[in-house]
């Protein structure tokens, strides 16, 4: 398992598969780290064209495709996603899911059945944001969506190594977009309606980074005061796709 | 804590108050708390001015509840409060060396 080091941040990946994997251990060696990381990822590449190239986190495929390119940009978005958010963002748990210009946070539990829900959402024109956590500003009450980090082509030999597909997989551009809708993961089994102080004292238990801005959670209070939230089971994709149209 | 005793709200505590619920959340540790209604009136007053046994005895006529039981009570919120770091004094954390190693969310 490889010890990388990112933006303050230590993180442990096990490399494996076929293909490319000695060009992404070589473009990984900028990273590594002294220090015994926990093994957090694991990449699975594969030089067989019908093969998913796959991104796991913690047990959970975070990213699932067959275009080279959406890959190494997820894969580089996981590894420097995990250090401080630029000033006047929250970095918190979630799924960002983008329809048009209009975001939607869906919950982090998303990811365990992620392959699942992403093809039936993505033909419902909703895609799924590749970033580990959820960047959101909240005095404007939009979602910022990173760029890849500027040493994303140190992984092109690596995509450059890996099958080509038939077209490639749309992905959420960075930018800013307008957050209409913030939904949690259902407590129990009553879908009770749930109040502003739930869902404020969710979102910031799930911060990734503590809040040093003293008007922060006035303005996450704020923020949620306009923007419809509540919680959901996730059933199907349709369901779901549903739910964030509306 | 002793009845002389002046407690006070930590600086990083943020209080947010709305629907009738009142949320503090700890910057340093960037933990939430949510208070209940008894603990909001007793949150308010702790201003590092009004000494624990004044307040007890003011919350007592308040609620007209037996100062005993009203002592127990605050003693044991303020004992959860200063443990979530709630209150001025409260040690600081140990400052961070060195990177941060990811930790991995909870398992499904």
């Amino acid at each position: 398992m490889l010890s990388l080091e990112v933006d303050g941040v230590v993180i442990g990946m096990a490399v494996r598969g076929s293909g490319p994997v000695r060009d992404l251990i070589k473009a990984l060696e900028p990273f590594r780290s002294g220090h015994t990381a926990d093994h957090n990822y694991t990449v699975s590449l594969s030089d067989d064209r019908k093969v998913f190239q796959r991104l796991q986190w913690s047990g959970c495929t975070v990213v699932r495709t067959r275009d080279p390119d959406r890959f190494t940009r997820a894969l580089a978005l996981h590894l420097a996603g995990h250090g401080e958010p630029a000033t006047g963002l929250i970095r918190t748990d979630g799924v960002v899911a983008l329809q048009g210009d209009r975001a939607t946070v869906l919950p982090a539990s998303l990811r365990q059945s992620l392959p699942s829900f992403e093809r039936g959402l993505r033909s419902a024109g909703i895609v799924l944001s590749d970033a580990p956590w959820v960047d959101v500003d909240p005095h404007t009450g939009e979602v910022a969506v990173a760029a890849p980090p500027p040493w994303t082509d140190r992984f092109a030999a690596v995509a450059a190594g890996l099958p080509v597909p038939p077209r490639p997989d749309p992905v959420v551009e960075p930018g800013r977009y307008p957050l209409t809708g913030w939904y949690f993961d259902l407590v129990g089994f009553e879908e009770e309606p749930m109040t502003l102080t739930d869902a404020v004292a969710t979102v910031l238990s799930g911060l990734h980074w503590p809040l040093s801005d003293r008007d922060g959670p006035v303005a996450v209070t704020e923020m949620l005061r306009r923007t419809t939230f509540g919680s959901l089971a996730l059933r199907t994709p349709r369901e779901l796709a549903d739910q964030i149209r509306t | 804590m002793t009845p002389e005793d002046r407690p006070a709200r930590a600086l990083e505590a943020v209080t947010l108050e709305f629907d009738g619920a009142t949320l503090v959340y700890q910057q340093r540790t960037g933990e939430v708390h949510r208070l209940d209604s008894v603990g909001s009136v007793v949150w308010r007053v702790l201003d590092g001015e009004t000494p624990v046994g004044e307040l007890v005895q003011d919350l007592a006529e308040a609620f007209t509840v037996d100062p005993a039981v009203v002592r127990a009570d605050v003693t044991e919120l303020l004992a959860k409060l200063e443990q979530a770091r709630l209150l001025a004094g409260a040690p600081d954390a140990a400052p961070r060396r060195g990177p941060v190693l990811l930790t991995n969310p909870p398992s499904p």
